[in-house]
């Protein structure tokens, strides 16, 4: 199946549609589940039988009485994923079709559809407004539906407060789950980050998806221009050229930094251009996870 | 080097266009959104200075484009050898031909003065680089003309008088509104000396002849005047009447002259009246023709003449005798007060004929004889019978080369076209800088970013 580019992606309006288009491209590669539920609880022991897998053996048994046991769990429950995206208006940028917000949109609902077909419970957190926009997480096609209408319905605009939306999405979680974050990451960085990492304390597992623009990253402004925050609406008259080295330098600094504080606080941290195509950077994404450290 | 516009050069406050450009443009930054300004620093906003020249290169280019235009429009000349040797081999002539009375006067070849002075008028025009024929009975009039044309001219002029320099022809009043940087060539028509007394009719009456006896000498000229009798009407119009009629014509001849004739007739155009009982008048009816120029000219004065134009009033439609010829060949000069042809002229024999359908007794027919005896010639002045002429000293003294233009006027030889191929060349070097300026951030922005995944 050909890869769609992030622009041709952008312009198919259902989410839905193209959410399906990534995963059908994410399925064909044939790996393995990345993601680690806690739904099994154990059972019983019964003896060890070759080509049992070693990980399910009792060691302290084997230890204390030196024999071979293996562990038996059983299935109760599914795991629980709460999305949870950033919908400020820093994300409408470029303000085109391929914007941040429609590339992080698409990501997560992508996400969604995987997390679904495995049975597990996926839902929504957002801010609208000023107020928490919340889709507990369930199974079901549908729910998943549902879900995926709510993200489509979601315009970016305003601005957020990632503090709050995160520790709301971590109490809300019944039990250990994981937590993916889609965000600039540009408000109140460092309280994010302290807010997740208390999220994973509290035994969730915590994803930290960074999306930026190319036109963020590589700067190709010239001349005078009227800088507008798209959030606070401030104006500031650059001489572009002459600011580009400064800016990267600070903006290649900002990525680093979040990357070293997430990984130093036990967060899963990657990068999405949106200039890489979402089933690209998700596969890329989901084989590290695979992959134990 | 010579500017031939100077007024140009006040274009060249234009220069001062590309810098407001420059700083008025940097006024109306384009705004830009963007996700935040945190990377933005304070610092580098600072540095922005609006009266900063950042692109002098370009700015110069612009500058240099409006120069090389104002320069071409203030029309440079650059005098080179050969451009000052062609301006010096030519000129310009403004040549005025004296065709007054006395000009008819022949020369030693025979032929009329006047037709030697436009000779002679052919050969200078010939040899200059533009000329202005100017014919003319009273050439000192003419001169003021002649020298306002030459000063419109790029290249050295001169004003030619080809003339028998008769006395009063010109004088040095005349010619002090000649400037001086005009030329004056004064040619004489040298023609046959009159010696003895000339007698000249002035004018005529039915038996009586006004007679001026000219004696010219090298001082003076006296002229005395007679009244003679024995008048034949020389130069009166002929009379083409039938066997019936002669004698009525004869008689209307004889109380036109009584009446008198200011000046004598010019015999020399001949003219003749047919009445109706002609008997060749058919014939004159049908060879009847257009009409020359000097034939439309005694037409067009028989027509103003007054006299005759209130005998063809009081002329009814009952008094007309005769056909009517072919309106198609036949011209009428005079109708009847209820519109019927009166008098009609045409050409032919080389004599203008002029059909009269009035009976030889009536008053339009004595009103017409004398209207063609004064219409057929222009009365000449007694001063054009004055056989001395201006001495050919005061000629000399009178004429002088003309001098050197200061500069080249209007004239189409400019170097701006050089002028002009330069601002051309910079204002496509001046495109491609612009071009190559904003090419370069889209240039970057479109350059596909090679991402490696997280």
């Amino acid at each position: 199946m050909p890869v769609l580019s992030p622009t041709a992606l952008a312009g198919i309006h259902d989410l839905e549609l193209a959410a399906r288009m990534v995963v059908e491209g994410l399925r064909a590669g044939g790996h393995r589940s990345p993601f680690h539920g806690y739904s099994a609880e154990f059972q019983q022991h019964r003896p060890y039988r070759a080509g049992d897998d070693l990980k399910y053996l009792d060691w302290k048994i084997l230890a204390r009485t030196d024999r071979l046991y293996s562990r038996q769990f059983r299935e109760t429950t599914s795991m629980s994923v709460m999305l949870v995206i950033d919908a400020s208006a820093s994300m409408a940028f470029p303000e085109s079709d391929a914007s941040k917000y429609r590339y992080a949109a698409v990501v997560a609902a992508s996400l969604a559809w995987l997390i679904a077909a495995q049975g597990d419970a996926v839902g929504l957190m957002t801010m609208v407004d000023g107020s928490l926009a919340y889709v507990p997480a369930r199974g079901g096609r549908p729910h998943l539906r549902s879900l995926l209408a709510r993200l489509d319905r979601l315009e970016p605009g305003g601005a957020w407060q990632p503090v709050r939306v995160i520790a709301r999405s971590a109490e809300l979680l019944k039990r250990r789950g994981l937590v993916i974050v889609l965000s600039d990451f540009y408000d109140a960085a460092d309280e994010t980050l302290r807010e997740m990492r208390r999220a994973a304390r509290r035994g969730h597992d915590v994803t930290m998806l960074q999306v930026v623009s190319a036109e963020e990253r590589d700067f190709p402004f010239r001349g005078d221009l009227e800088f507008r925050d798209l959030e606070t609406g401030e104006r500031r008259l650059i001489d572009a050229g002459a600011a580009e080295a400064n800016y990267q330098r600070r903006f290649a600094e900002f990525l680093e930094q979040c990357r070293t504080h997430a990984n130093r606080d036990g967060i899963d941290y990657a990068l999405m251009p949106t200039s890489l195509a979402p089933e690209h950077a998700l596969r890329a994404w989901l084989i590290r996870r695979a992959v134990p450290v | 080097m010579i500017w031939q516009n100077p007024w140009a050069w006040t274009g060249l406050l234009l220069l001062a266009l590309p810098v407001l450009i420059h700083l008025l443009g940097r006024r109306s930054a384009r705004i830009q959104p963007f996700p935040t300004l945190r990377f933005l620093s304070e610092s580098r906003l600072q540095a922005v200075r609006r009266t900063k020249l950042t692109d002098v290169l370009l700015l110069s280019v612009r500058g240099a484009i409006l120069l090389a235009a104002v320069a071409a429009l203030a029309q440079p000349l650059r005098l080179t050898d050969t451009r000052a040797r062609a301006t010096a081999v030519q000129i310009a002539r403004a040549l005025v031909i004296d065709t007054s009375y006395s000009m008819r006067r022949s020369t030693a070849t025979g032929e009329t003065a006047a037709a030697a002075a436009r000779r002679e008028a052919d050969r200078l025009g010939a040899a200059a680089s533009a000329s202005l024929r100017l014919e003319t009975a009273e050439p000192a009039r003419a001169l003021p003309g002649a020298a306002a044309w030459l000063r419109q001219q790029p290249v050295r002029g001169e004003i030619v008088v080809v003339s028998d320099f008769q006395n009063g022809t010109l004088d040095a009043a005349a010619l002090a509104a000649v400037p001086p940087a005009v030329g004056l060539r004064l040619e004489p028509v040298a023609t046959v000396e009159q010696t003895g007394e000339i007698t000249i009719v002035l004018a005529r009456h039915a038996e009586v002849e006004t007679v001026a006896a000219v004696q010219a000498a090298a001082a003076e000229t006296t002229v005395t005047w007679n009244l003679r009798a024995g008048g034949t009407g020389s130069g009166a119009p002929e009379l083409l009447a039938g066997a019936s009629g002669r004698d009525t014509a004869r008689a209307a001849l004889d109380a036109a002259l009584a009446a008198g004739l200011p000046a004598p007739a010019d015999s020399t155009l001949p003219v003749s009246i047919v009445f109706p009982d002609y008997t060749e008048r058919e014939r004159v009816m049908r060879e009847g023709g257009p009409l020359n120029r000097w034939m439309a000219a005694v037409a067009m004065r028989l027509q103003n003449d007054a006299t005759l134009a209130e005998a063809a009033d009081a002329t009814g439609s009952v008094a007309l005798a005769g056909a009517v010829p072919d309106t198609t060949r036949w011209v009428s000069l005079l109708r009847t007060p209820e519109g019927h042809p009166l008098v009609l002229a045409a050409g032919g024999d080389g004599r203008l004929w002029l059909l009269l359908r009035g009976e030889p007794a009536s008053l339009i027919s004595v009103a017409l004889i004398r209207a063609a005896a004064r219409a057929s010639g222009p009365p000449a002045p007694p001063a054009e019978f004055d056989p001395a002429t201006i001495p050919t000293a005061v000629l000399a003294g009178w004429q002088r080369p003309p001098l050197e233009p200061e500069r080249p006027r209007g004239t189409n030889d400019s170097d701006g076209r050089w002028l002009w191929v330069l601002a051309l060349a910079l204002l496509g070097m001046e495109t491609l800088m612009r071009r190559a300026r904003r090419d370069s951030p889209a240039r970057a922005a479109a350059r596909e970013p090679r991402e490696r995944a997280a």
